[in-house]
């Protein structure tokens, strides 16, 4: 009997994630003999980069504060969906007020289990990969535990095929990483953003930040509307300005759809298309089919969004109502996140592509 | 160490090919005409022939790939073929897309009259189409095969057992009433 040949590809420990609910993919790290491959597929498709273990230069790992924020993010929501389901249990009748408190607790628990695996997975990071022609990320490598793990194993490959540093050569890669090291401010060799080029005259990047402003301030708007027609304020103005608040949501994600250049914005902004219009689409049906229905059951009666609106089973728009305003509060957190790299970025000094450009670069 | 601009903690794992700088390849110029020259570059000297076709081809052109020393036009029709695996950037999942349409709609039940069909044609028409690089395995090619084949076995037991079914008088005649027949006792 013939022996199984062996795989060619053996994964890697970790696993990534780019792009968000509707646009995910997932992305992981394989190792074959000669190079290591990295897979990042949808549920259909794959796209595959290569990187030769011969053509290696460095593999940088950062560690980031992402898993303190997102642990704080969930821990928050949990408060807010424990007060959100005490404030409405405390306002109904007592059969129905532990009902409240049991799926709010349920809804919590989701929320603090999340955190406690964030917190047990550990710090996060972002790793990158160097050759003689690019950087590339590696986001299956976002845990310092796991990419730790797989770093061990790729520094062992690598070193098989080019071998262990000379005496001298040693001293000149700490001579160079020194040199970045003890004078930030002058012209370096390693280049951040080497596959970004240097704008065109006339032709400025797209500066989000107003649009994200805007969109955030519409999403907490609606967010804010969502709640309080959950406590019982849903008169004609507040239905209305949700109305308001929510074309405005549409329209603003898909300018930003149709101007933004980075992959996870756009990911972002697909999504919020994409839940905009689903939440659209269900209102829109709920209005016509809610008019024809109410204006069977009360004939002669010109109906309107509050009639349509008050002839929904209480459960149901509490659910739905807390369901929407869930999906604002995040999306606006996650628009905040955005706003704030884009300050951040305006903040710093140009010392990218610009500057390297110009320098004497020893790859 | 950390990074001069945020602070953030920051390691990095050096190779030996981090001090390599990267170098050009230039090809020679014929000297003498009596020397062969290269196919794509008549003026410039041929070093290698290419292994796969056999053309002379010069140091610019000459692509090692896989053990073999390949000229331009063979690696660009090898990699549209699929024959050289290790340039393939990305493959599509047939059968990942027919367990999808396989799966998915069963939730709704009365998308799988639609989908059901289309996995099957999916799994029969690119059974033999290149599967995932790093995992081959065929088992989502069967699950949607027999998932999609049972939809539609199922379908038309559905539609056999629409058609045999005796028909029901919905409407009676006006002044008619429809009632069962009463049996006499005794």
């Amino acid at each position: 009997m013939a022996a199984k040949s062996p795989k060619p590809y053996v994964k890697l420990p970790g696993r990534g994630r780019r792009g968000w609910v509707l646009t995910t993919s997932f992305t992981s790290l394989w190792m074959a003999t000669d190079h290591l491959m990295q897979v990042e597929g949808t549920r259909i498709s794959e796209d595959y980069k290569r990187f030769y273990f011969k053509d290696i230069k460095a593999i940088i790992m950062r560690r980031t504060r992402t898993w303190i924020t997102n642990t704080w993010i969930l821990l928050g929501l949990a408060a807010l969906f424990m007060g959100l389901f005490a404030l409405i249990a405390f306002n109904v009748q007592p059969l129905e007020r532990i009902g409240f408190l049991v799926v709010g607790g349920c809804i919590a628990g989701f929320f603090l289990l999340c955190a406690a695996i964030n917190v047990c997975l550990g710090p996060t990071c972002i790793c990158h990969l160097r050759t003689p022609v690019q950087q590339e990320e590696l986001p299956s490598l976002s845990r310092i535990r796991t990419a730790t793990r797989a770093l061990k194993r790729i520094r062992q490959a690598v070193e098989a095929v080019q071998g262990p540093f000379g005496p001298n050569e040693r001293a000149e890669a700490a001579a160079l990483i020194a040199q970045y090291e003890v004078f930030p401010n002058a012209p370096v060799a390693i280049d951040p953003h080497p596959t970004s080029p240097p704008p065109l005259p006339g032709n400025a990047p797209f500066d989000s930040s107003r649009w994200q402003i805007g969109l955030v301030a519409a999403l907490l708007a609606t967010a804010i509307l969502e709640i309080l027609s959950v406590i019982g304020i849903r008169g004609a103005l507040a239905l209305t300005l949700n109305q308001v608040a929510n074309l405005a949501i549409g329209g603003i994600s898909i300018a930003l759809l149709a101007r933004l250049p980075r992959h996870a914005e756009k990911a972002a902004a697909w999504t919020r298309v994409a839940v905009w219009g689903v939440w659209f689409a269900v209102g829109g049906i709920y209005g016509i089919v809610g008019g024809i229905r109410y204006g069977m059951e009360h004939p002669g009666q010109q109906s309107d969004i509050v009639k349509i609106m008050g002839m929904l089973p209480k459960t149901y728009f509490v659910t739905m109502s807390v369901a929407a305003a869930t999906y604002l509060l995040w999306a606006a957190l996650e628009g905040i996140a955005l706003v704030q790299t884009e300050m951040r970025k305006a903040s710093q000094p140009p010392t990218s592509a610009a500057t390297s450009a110009t320098t004497n670069d020893p790859y | 160490m950390p990074c001069p601009s945020c602070a953030s903690e920051v390691r990095a794992l050096v190779f030996p090919a981090f001090l390599n700088h990267l170098e050009s390849t230039s090809a020679e110029a014929i000297l003498d005409e009596t020397e062969a020259s290269c196919f794509y570059h008549p003026a410039k000297k041929a070093t290698v022939a290419c292994e796969s076709c056999g053309r002379f081809i010069c140091a610019l052109c000459e692509v090692e790939l896989e053990g073999s020393r390949l000229c331009p036009q063979c690696l660009e029709s090898g990699k549209r073929k699929g024959k050289l695996t290790s340039l393939e950037g990305s493959r599509t999942l047939y059968n990942s897309l027919a367990l999808v349409l396989a799966v998915v709609p069963i939730f709704t039940v009365s998308l799988t009259l639609i989908a059901a069909p289309i996995a099957l044609f999916i799994c029969l028409y690119y059974r033999n189409a290149p599967r995932s690089l790093v995992r081959p395995g065929r088992w989502k090619w069967w699950l949607a095969l027999i998932l999609s084949t049972l939809q539609i076995v199922g379908w038309v037991f559905f539609f056999v057992h629409l058609a045999n079914a005796p028909h029901k008088p919905h409407h009676n005649a006006p002044g008619q009433t429809h009632q069962a027949p009463i049996h006499s006792k005794g």
